[in-house]
């Protein structure tokens, strides 16, 4: 987009995201009947003007006119919106699976008050594959839910640029793997930036299932969300404030601090993206505190470890990533409504 | 032997846009019936982007048609017929807007805003796209849908190329807020 010589890329590429979707806008067909009607009013005598040349006499008032309609707009906007909430039933939000658990869904006050925590070492992520198991007990200590998951990273490449694939995928273990979470990401291998993302829950809410397709483009998100059981689909497109960079996506959550210089006093913030189909569901700050060093013992093994603190909208976790790579083990939440706790470790790995 | 030759006339889909102009601007009305099926769908896209409604763009598309051989009279063939009856449909798509400028900000046909037939999340870019000022949707439409150059679309619409680009800007702009305040 050049406007007076400045170029808007964020505005380029919402153009760009959003032109498929204005040229599937459906427009009626040409009916019979009109083309009866006119041939018979033709018949009848009827003529009609046309402005085949330059109407100049318009340009005087159109400036008023179009002031005129750009303020009926605004005047109007309220009724369209109450109108459309009311009609409105899926507001999907996505939900974090290591770096918090339910996050309230609401727009972030204010910028992070902490230093971004930017990927600077990014060479050090590896392929691999870590499994992952997610309890969620009660307040008498009984677990009410268990989900299984795998974590795989493989070098790819988007659209000519090297990437890395990662793959989420999560079942609910007692449902015969109907529940299932999956989520593909693909990051610049540079910099772990998000390039595309896709996600299906399954089932999700009262609906079969509902996929999120998210693209990244300089400081656009743009994508569309659609159900599994309803034809159609809601367009994404959303700015990303850079105030609240680095942005991931859940599933790279596990692995992300392998690429971030941990350090006894660390302290950083990120921001995981929602799933961006509702306004309150596009960013989610996060963060992080290195509040000590801990050798914790999993199903994968017994590792030295970070131990942090994670602040989010839905809580506080605690958390730790091995120290010789910064790979998660273990988070544990608590007062989980309905008082319960919710603790994530890691069972198993391969090649990371 | 009149009859028969009026039988031996080749169908109206045979003849050329040349051949109709000249048989329309003539008053045949068969001709103007081949010009209608050749090219009010598209027209009538055209008209129905710009107003969003249904109603309006086939008043729109049956106003053009009623005034073509007039028009075709003083048509100069400087450009092809579609350009030309495109620029026409516009002028006058604009036209009913100008008159009925609050209405256009509420128009929008629910059965034709999008491919679904049930979500009324699919709506929502048509919505938004309904809510644009017309003179920003205009623009908006005829840019990224239509595929005009600023050029092009500051002659049909009859501003600066400067006020093309800049009514682009402020539709897009409108535009994602839109979205972005679902």
């Amino acid at each position: 987009m050049s406007w007076f010589g400045k170029r808007d890329r964020a505005l380029d590429a919402f153009a760009d995201a959003i032109q498929p979707e204005l040229a599937a806008l459906r427009t009626p067909p040409a009916p019979a009947e009109l083309r009866q009607r006119i041939l018979a009013d033709r018949a009848a005598g009827g003529r009609v003007i046309l402005p085949v040349g330059r109407d100049s006499s318009v340009s005087v008032h159109r400036y008023v006119i179009a002031s005129v309609a750009v303020i009926a707009g605004v005047l109007l906007l309220p009724l369209y919106r109450s109108s459309r909430e009311d009609a409105r039933e899926a507001q999907p939000v996505a939900s974090l699976s290591f770096f918090g658990g339910v996050a309230h869904a609401e727009q972030p006050a204010g910028a992070p008050r902490l230093p971004a925590a930017f990927p600077i070492h990014a060479e050090r992520i590896h392929a691999g594959t870590l499994r992952y198991r997610r309890v969620f007990t009660d307040s008498a200590e009984r677990a009410v839910k268990t989900v299984e998951g795998s974590l795989s990273v493989t070098a790819d490449s988007a659209e000519g640029t090297p990437a890395w694939r990662v793959v989420k995928l999560e079942r609910e273990s007692g449902t015969g793997g109907a529940a299932i979470n999956a989520e593909t990401v693909f990051v610049r291998r540079s910099n772990l930036g998000l390039l595309t993302r896709a996600v299906h829950v399954r089932p999700y809410r009262r609906w079969n299932g509902i996929n999120i397709q998210q693209r990244a483009i300089g400081d656009s998100l743009s994508g569309r969300m659609t159900l599994d059981d309803v034809t159609g689909m809601r367009p994404i497109a959303r700015r990303l404030r850079s105030a609240y960079a680095p942005f991931l996506s859940d599933a790279l959550t596990p692995i992300y601090l392998a690429a971030v210089p941990l350090s006894a006093t660390w302290q950083g913030s990120l921001t995981v993206l929602g799933w961006a189909v509702i306004p309150k569901d596009v960013l989610h700050p996060v963060e992080l505190r290195v509040t000590g060093e801990e050798r914790v013992r999993v199903p994968a093994g017994t590792f030295d470890c970070w131990r942090m603190t994670i602040r989010y909208s839905g809580g506080v976790v605690d958390y730790w990533v091995r120290k010789s790579d910064g790979i998660a083990v273990r988070a544990v939440e608590a007062n989980v409504p309905p008082g319960g706790k919710r603790t994530v470790t890691l069972l198993s790995e391969t090649g990371m | 032997m009149t009859v028969a030759a009026r039988d031996e006339r080749p169908p109206t889909t045979a003849r050329s846009d040349a051949e109709l102009v000249t048989l329309v601007a003539g008053g045949d009305l068969a001709a103007l019936g081949g010009l209608y099926d050749r090219y009010a769908a598209m027209l009538l896209a055209v008209a129905y982007r710009l107003t969003m409604s249904k109603a309006d763009a086939e008043d729109v598309v049956h106003d053009v048609f009623l005034g073509l051989p007039e028009a075709l009279r003083r048509y100069e063939e400087r450009g092809t017929l579609v350009g030309w009856l495109k620029r026409v449909t516009v002028r006058v798509a604009l036209s009913r807007l100008r008159h009925d400028e609050v209405r256009a900000t509420q128009a929008l046909d629910a059965s034709f805003a999008a491919p679904s037939h049930d979500a009324a999340a699919a709506m929502d870019l048509a919505t938004a796209v309904a809510t644009l000022p017309p003179s920003l949707r205009a623009v908006l439409v005829l840019k990224e849908i239509e595929g005009y150059s600023h050029a092009e679309i500051a002659d049909m619409v009859g501003i600066s190329v400067a006020a093309s680009k800049v009514r682009l800007h402020r539709g897009l702009r409108a535009l994602r807020r839109l979205l972005e305040e679902r």
